[in-house]
């Protein structure tokens, strides 16, 4: 019955596919953003014409409408994204949002000129009006590229990706500096940055999935573990715990998703956490290996031999142990065994380790 | 090692290269509006020139079947393709239409389709005739000599066929050799029984073309993706956590491509005998599979031998460059011809290339999904550059799902104009909110030496540049003999339609008809040969005086657009000028043919070795 309840809680703040009535201006703007990177341009629309349009915060809020426009560009009504942009009235806190979708619309019309007046800095040392907006950034970058002002499109871009390395628009930004450093017969820097553009963009395809996935099936934790590997690999850890906290809020006995919520808060320095999460991980599945190593490093480094030995013994008697991702145990073990003053024990781990293509000393 | 850089070069007339056009751009055929939406709107039914659409009227009642209106699998959204040539060597363009059934299960459970022969009585009237009873569920549309004996062959893809047909004495296409011989559930033969967890070899667009210089023609087969046509993906690809809803723009539509796995393309080598052997393993020995739609041969850097660019759907774009002695390395990627400009893989549909800006260097046009330009890409010293935004095009095609594609100067001005066949694969496009509609009216541009594309308008209800439609395979030739290149054009679930060019009346033109010289005896392997109909030929004309000399080139290609194979002659559009300062024409042989100056309005009939053999006046 708490399982099923906290199911029900989960499913209510995770799906995401319902507004709910106390959402939040930042709640709904996340989900909106959402919305149009999963290709939901018509829902958002739809939500926006059925009761927000005669809203004046909602008229004054130009984050809000650079999303309907964009959704609204998107849907067959790209005049009305015009016409709602060039009529809005927006807060001067959220103005710069209705410029930056003006210039993206204008952009998309090929009117390279407009996005490029609108957007250029008055001089060389502010080359970007709104500067602190990402998309300035990259909006004005490939108006310049695609205008043919490569020298002036290519610091907006790197800028861009040096500084935003996981917008969206990134991957793109890479490939334009791929291809502009192959013209200069620069190839070294043309694989860097095509290798950087293609997984990048690798892993914004994975994002999408995940979140296709997630708002198909909420109830499903795989997904929500997926997502937490994704935001691991890049090493946003935050984005990562609460991602891995949904899926155990599906699963609390899903072993994997523990071993990594250990995993993600040991990184964060919560080590407390990451113990207990790797002790509830090993509980389910005694075969985890990679959690057994981890909790056996962590109680290395606080001083706690007996645990360690005990987790590091179990590896290097495991049916893996032969395996390179686990060389580093038996080295473990055996420079604990020597300090325990064990040293034959130790000689013969040691050997071990050497055996498998260690090549450390003891 | 491969090349940071494909280098492009520039033709024999360097004089020619980078030089101005004469004077003003001549009147436009149709007069041109700033939008495409009200096209039809307020138009009378008919007027004289512009494009009429007249396949009923001139007897081409093909009427294409592609399975169910609903689409539930990609097979039945994709369409067939259309070739033109000359059957019976009577000097006409002929017609073959691909077909499918109405039905998936029809493809194994049968009866097949069989592939749809109308023969043109050198008007443009057409009366259809007996196919070859082969039946399949064709695709892909590729002619050539493949015998040399002086008749255009014909090669069908199809969804688990890959089909010979040589044209015999009579003018009848006759089976010759079934190209998917063996492979488990690779062969589709409708009736035949088949069990599930097979996947058929499906075959989309086809090129034929000299891979290695010996004068014979290959055959370069673009594949698509592996579907169970006994249990295709519905709804949803794949289990657990890879699995995903099939899904646009929130609408339920059919799986793929994205999700399913690609086909590998094969290569086969000719025989000179109709006959083809696989050589896949030899010549395309780091081919990367994709979801391949279309196939476009030319000698795109300009060192004699003949190289592929290949638009793939969701994923790179292959630009196969020829070693000369037919092993192909993708250069795509470092050429610019990969991706979009944002560096994303596109739904690349369809093909083609000309001279845009009358630089000597090629240019490709590559139709896309709705939602993504239609690129132009323009050759330069170094690979390509991206025009498509500069032009215009993303703006103006954004809501086009296009297909077939032909860079051609339909008008005569001396400039090439871009031709796209549109049509949505998803019949949900009609659904609101998405942006785009199921049927689209074809779309024609002028380019050359404008600053933005500009959309020429119908001038009449009926053109084929109003009639919303479906369009998939599109071929380019005179079916009516009189010098201006015409539109055939595949309308998918629907009768075929035939776009009359008379357009441009007061422009200069000139038709050249190239064919290589007859062959006997063996082949000495050291050297190169042209094929009996010349593909590969590069011809230049030049124009304009000593005070204003200018190029037009053309290579003679057959396999352009999506699924289909236009005439192999080459139009040029001369505009004011009545005569030609000179032709030059680079054989595949290597053998150079220079012609002084001479009249227009005619064909002129053009053999390596002997010069202009024939001289026809037009209609």
């Amino acid at each position: 019955m708490t399982r099923l309840l906290s199911i029900f809680l989960c499913l209510s703040l995770l799906a995401g596919a319902t507004p709910a009535q106390a959402e939040s201006r930042s709640d709904r703007l996340a989900r909106w953003s959402e919305a149009l990177e999963l290709d939901l341009h018509a829902d958002l629309v739809q939500e926006i014409q059925a009761g927000l349009l005669g809203e004046e915060s909602f008229l004054a809020d130009g984050d809000s409408l650079a999303l309907y426009a964009r959704a609204l560009s998107t849907t067959g009504g790209r005049g009305e994204a015009y016409r709602v942009l060039q009529e809005a009235t927006p807060t001067r806190e959220t103005a710069a949002k209705v410029e930056l979708a003006l210039a993206r619309l204008e952009l998309e019309d090929d009117l390279l000129d407009s996005v490029i007046r609108r957007l250029a800095g008055p001089d060389a040392s502010t080359p970007v009006r709104l500067a602190e907006e990402r998309d300035a950034w990259v909006l004005l970058g490939k108006a310049r590229h695609r205008k043919g002002e490569v020298e002036r499109a290519l610091p907006l871009l790197r800028h861009f990706v040096d500084t935003w390395r996981l917008h969206p628009e990134a991957p793109g930004a890479w490939h334009v500096l791929a291809r502009e450093a192959l013209v200069a017969r620069d190839l070294q820097t043309a694989a860097r940055c095509r290798d950087r553009g293609q997984s990048l963009a690798t892993w914004h395809a994975f994002y999408k999935t995940r979140r296709i996935q997630i708002r198909e099936r909420p109830e499903d934790p795989l997904p929500r573990f997926g997502l937490a590997q994704l935001w691991a690999s890049v090493e946003e850890l935050e984005q990562a715990s609460e991602a891995i906290k949904g899926a155990l809020l599906l699963d609390t006995e899903f072993a994997r998703a523990w071993a990594l919520s250990g995993e993600i808060e040991r990184k964060l320095g919560n080590d407390g956490a990451a113990v207990r999460a790797y002790d509830r991980a090993l509980q389910l599945d005694a075969t985890l290996s990679d959690a057994r190593f981890n909790r056996a490093l962590m109680a290395l480094a606080r001083g706690d031999d007996a645990s360690a030995r005990a987790d590091l013994e179990v590896i290097v008697d495991s049916p893996e142990a032969s395996s390179e991702r686990y060389l580093g145990a038996h080295l473990a073990l055996a420079r604990l065994l020597k300090r325990q003053g064990e040293a034959e024990l130790a000689e013969k781990r040691h050997e071990r380790y050497k055996a498998l293509g260690g090549n450390e000393s003891l | 090692m491969r090349a940071p850089f494909l280098v492009l070069t520039c033709p024999l007339i360097l004089t020619a290269c980078g030089s101005e056009a004469p004077g003003d751009d001549p009147a436009r055929s149709e007069p041109s509006a700033s939008g495409q939406e009200e096209s039809s709107q307020g138009l009378p039914p008919r007027a004289p020139g512009g494009w009429p659409e007249e396949a009923a009227a001139r007897g081409l009642d093909y009427v294409n079947i592609s399975g169910e209106a609903s689409k539930p699998t990609i097979l039945e959204a994709n369409g067939a393709g259309v070739a033109l040539l000359d059957l019976g060597s009577d000097g006409d363009l002929d017609v073959v239409f691909s077909q499918g059934m109405d039905a998936l299960e029809k493809s194994y459970k049968g009866p097949g389709a069989d592939l749809q022969v109308y023969l043109n009585d050198g008007t443009g009237h057409f009366e259809k005739t007996t196919g070859p009873g082969v039946p399949g569920w064709w695709t892909g549309l590729a002619t050539g000599d493949l015998n040399n004996d002086g008749r255009t062959d014909l090669v069908a893809g199809g969804y688990g066929r890959l089909e010979v047909f040589l044209q015999n004495e009579e003018g009848r296409l006759e089976s010759w050799q079934d190209l998917i011989s063996h492979g488990p559930g690779e062969r589709l033969i409708p009736g035949v029984e088949r069990y599930r967890g097979n996947y058929p070899l499906w075959s989309t667009s086809v090129a034929l073309f000299d891979a290695d210089g010996d004068g014979v023609l290959d055959l370069f087969a673009g594949h698509y993706l592996k579907m169970d046509p006994v249990a295709p993906d519905t709804l949803q690809i794949d289990d657990g956590q890879l699995s995903l809803p099939c899904r646009w723009k929130g609408h339920d539509v059919y799986c793929g491509p994205r999700g399913l796995k690609p086909q590998g393309d094969r290569i086969y080598r000719g025989l000179g005998t109709g006959a083809f052997h696989q050589f896949t393993a030899q010549w395309l020995p780091q081919h990367v599979p994709g979801f391949t739609l279309a196939v476009l041969p030319s000698d795109i850097d300009g060192d004699g031998d003949t190289d592929l660019m290949v638009a793939n759907d969701s994923s790179a774009n292959l630009l196969l460059i020829n070693d000369g002695k037919g092993v192909f390395t993708d250069h795509a990627y470092e050429s610019g011809v990969a991706f979009s400009a944002d560096g994303n893989p596109q739904a690349g549909m369809g093909l083609s290339m000309g001279d845009v800006n009358r630089d000597g260097l090629f240019d490709y046009a590559v139709t896309n999904f709705s939602d993504e330009p239609t690129n132009l890409y323009f050759g330069s010293k170094s690979g390509f550059s991206d025009e498509t935004f500069r032009f215009g095009l993303g703006a103006a095609t954004r809501a086009l799902l296009s297909w077939g594609v032909h860079l051609e100067d339909f008008d005569g001005d001396g400039w090439l104009e871009l031709f796209t066949a549109n049509g949505h694969v998803y019949p949900q496009a009609d659904e609101d909110l998405t942006g785009t509609s199921y049927a689209q009216a074809d779309t024609l541009w002028k380019l050359g030496p404008l600053a933005k594309v500009d959309p020429i308008e119908p001038l009449a209800q009926d053109s084929i540049l109003s009639l919303q439609r479906a369009t998939r395979g599109s071929a380019v030739g005179d079916v009516d003999g009189d010098g201006r290149p015409d539109l055939v054009l595949v309308y998918i679930d629907g009768p075929c339609g035939l776009g009359m060019n008379r357009t441009g009346d007061g422009n200069h033109r000139l038709a050249l008809k190239l064919s290589g010289p007859p062959t006997s005896g063996p082949r000495d392997r050291t050297r190169r040969y042209t094929p009996r109909d010349a593909m590969g030929a590069r011809v230049t004309v030049v124009l304009g005086g000593e005070a204003e000399p200018f190029a037009l080139i053309r290579e003679v290609q057959t396999s352009q657009g999506y699924q289909s194979a236009s005439s192999s002659t080459l139009h040029f559009g001369l505009g004011e000028y009545d005569e030609y300062d000179s032709i030059l024409v680079q054989w595949p042989s290597g053998e150079l043919t220079e012609l002084p100056g001479g009249p227009v309005d005619r064909t002129l009939f053009i053999e390596e070795g002997k010069g202009i053999v024939k001289s026809e006046e037009w209609k």
